[in-house]
């Protein structure tokens, strides 16, 4: 078998686009770029991977900041971000350093025991977005559906189980998601749904006020409509949110994307939400792939 | 901070107690080392600047692109580095979303429809201006041709 360099220096085999070739990876072997290249890993796909996403026909292998290579060595510049997820772009060196480190000291644990960058991690959290605690999970889904699960613990003392979500939102693909998600698609075939949700208009708070019922016990809202095409609650729209829900005993909920998780001030393009609004809880995988769910101390203004 | 908001007089952030919701990988240490790695860097290089400056950029580029490629009725929206074109409604057939982000793929940029009509552009929030750049002049010199020969096939 030839030698890595051997391939670096004869790499036309791979060089089917005119965009920059894939450099070879320290210690990945020529073997392993053959196999990549050859068909990539559609038929694997098709075979053995349940069939939930619309893919696109793209074999990624590799990124680097803003950039990802597909198994061609294709170059290119990844503006999707994992969904909003890689808030440093690709491999970052001081990431891929202390997850290297940590995978060699200590992977997993469950959450029987305590572990020190949890309790860090947690730290810092609370320290950025303000008093409260967290609550690490895997996915905005799952985040979602802790907000779900709180709403209805809060609301069993006054009988109460509704939530108020928006037209267009996305909260995740577990049942509760779908059911607080106001998105007809995503709930066909798999009725039936949780009880106690209604849908108003993102900005229109006439539309909050109708959808509440006696039954109501929190708002669920996107600050910002990611999956929903781009929409944006105003800061004004958030304020009124805030005062309804202090007017009528409600959680308000806000489901926030990895873009601006940094401060509460920044989801709504730099007004001061935070001290307006007291968040109730937020959500959001944070630059890494994973969740965490954050829970203000009390649940009203002042509090 | 008050710290009874609850009627039992507990914190809300204590409501969901011992036994009454879990996760088994979530919190692990190696997520958390990076979640920390991710904050040092966001916070050490300021990055929410970058991203105030990088949004502008991206936002303007793409609004002056819809001007010069005749996509006048599409719109662009966004806050920070979370931006959508939102394509005008009555399309040609072949000039969804979808087919919009598989032209640009093949160009060699990679974003995320949201539905028939919107593009998202996603990008990190350590992107450079010249990446920005670049994404730009391969929308300029995709969108028309796309839309060009949508036009085109639908009118044949």
């Amino acid at each position: 078998m030839l030698p890595p360099h051997a391939f670096a220096r004869n790499s036309t085999t791979f060089n089917r686009s005119p965009l920059v070739r894939c450099p070879l990876r320290d210690g990945q072997s020529l073997h392993d770029m053959i196999l990549l290249g050859m068909d990539g890993f559609s038929q694997k796909y098709e075979r053995y991977v349940i069939p939930t996403y619309g893919r696109f026909d793209l074999d990624l292998v590799r990124g680097s900041g803003t950039h990802v290579w597909d198994v061609q060595g294709r170059d290119y510049l990844d503006f999707g971000g994992g969904i909003a997820v890689c808030s440093l772009g690709h491999a970052h060196p001081l990431v891929t350093e202390a997850v290297s480190r940590q995978a060699a000291t200590l992977v997993h644990t469950s959450n029987l025991y305590r572990t020190g960058p949890q309790a860090e991690l947690a730290q810092r959290l609370v320290e950025i977005t303000g008093p409260g605690k967290v609550f690490f999970c895997n996915s905005g889904a799952e985040a979602n559906e802790g907000l779900i699960k709180l709403t209805r613990k809060f609301g069993s003392a006054t009988g109460r189980f509704g939530m108020i979500t928006f037209k267009n939102s996305f909260h995740g693909r577990t049942m509760a998601g779908i059911s607080a998600t106001g998105q007809e698609k995503v709930k066909l075939g798999f009725a039936p749904l949780l009880k106690g949700f209604s849908h108003a208009e993102l900005g229109n708070i006439a539309s909050v006020r109708e959808a509440m019922t006696p039954q109501t016990a929190a708002v669920l809202v996107e600050p910002v409509q990611g999956e929903g095409g781009i929409h944006i609650g105003s800061a004004q729209f958030l304020r009124e949110l805030r005062a309804f829900c202090d007017e009528n005993d409600l959680l308000l909920l806000l489901m926030r994307c990895s873009a601006d998780w940094v401060g509460p001030e920044t989801c709504v393009g730099g007004s001061p939400l935070r001290r307006m609004c007291n968040l109730t809880g937020s959500v959001g995988p944070k630059g890494s792939p994973m969740g965490f769910r954050w829970e203000r101390f009390g649940w009203r203004r002042g509090l | 901070m008050a710290t009874r908001p609850l009627s039992d007089g507990g914190l809300l952030c204590d409501l969901l107690g011992p036994g009454t919701h879990g996760t088994t990988y979530g919190g692990n240490p190696v997520s958390c080392v990076a979640g920390l790695a991710v904050l040092d860097v966001i916070q050490a290089e300021n990055l929410l600047e970058n991203v105030l400056t990088m949004g502008a950029r991206l936002t303007d580029a793409l609004r002056s692109m819809i001007l010069s490629t005749g996509l006048e009725n599409a719109t662009v929206r966004g806050l920070g580095l979370i931006i959508g074109l939102e394509l005008p409604v009555g399309l040609p057939v072949g000039f969804a979303a979808r087919d919009l982000v598989l032209a640009l793929q093949e160009e060699g940029l990679l974003v995320i429809p949201a539905g028939d009509r919107v593009v998202r552009f996603l990008p990190p929030l350590n992107v450079s201006a010249d990446e920005i750049d670049a994404a730009v002049e391969i929308v300029r010199r995709t969108v028309p041709r796309v839309y060009s020969s949508t036009a085109a096939a639908q009118n044949a």
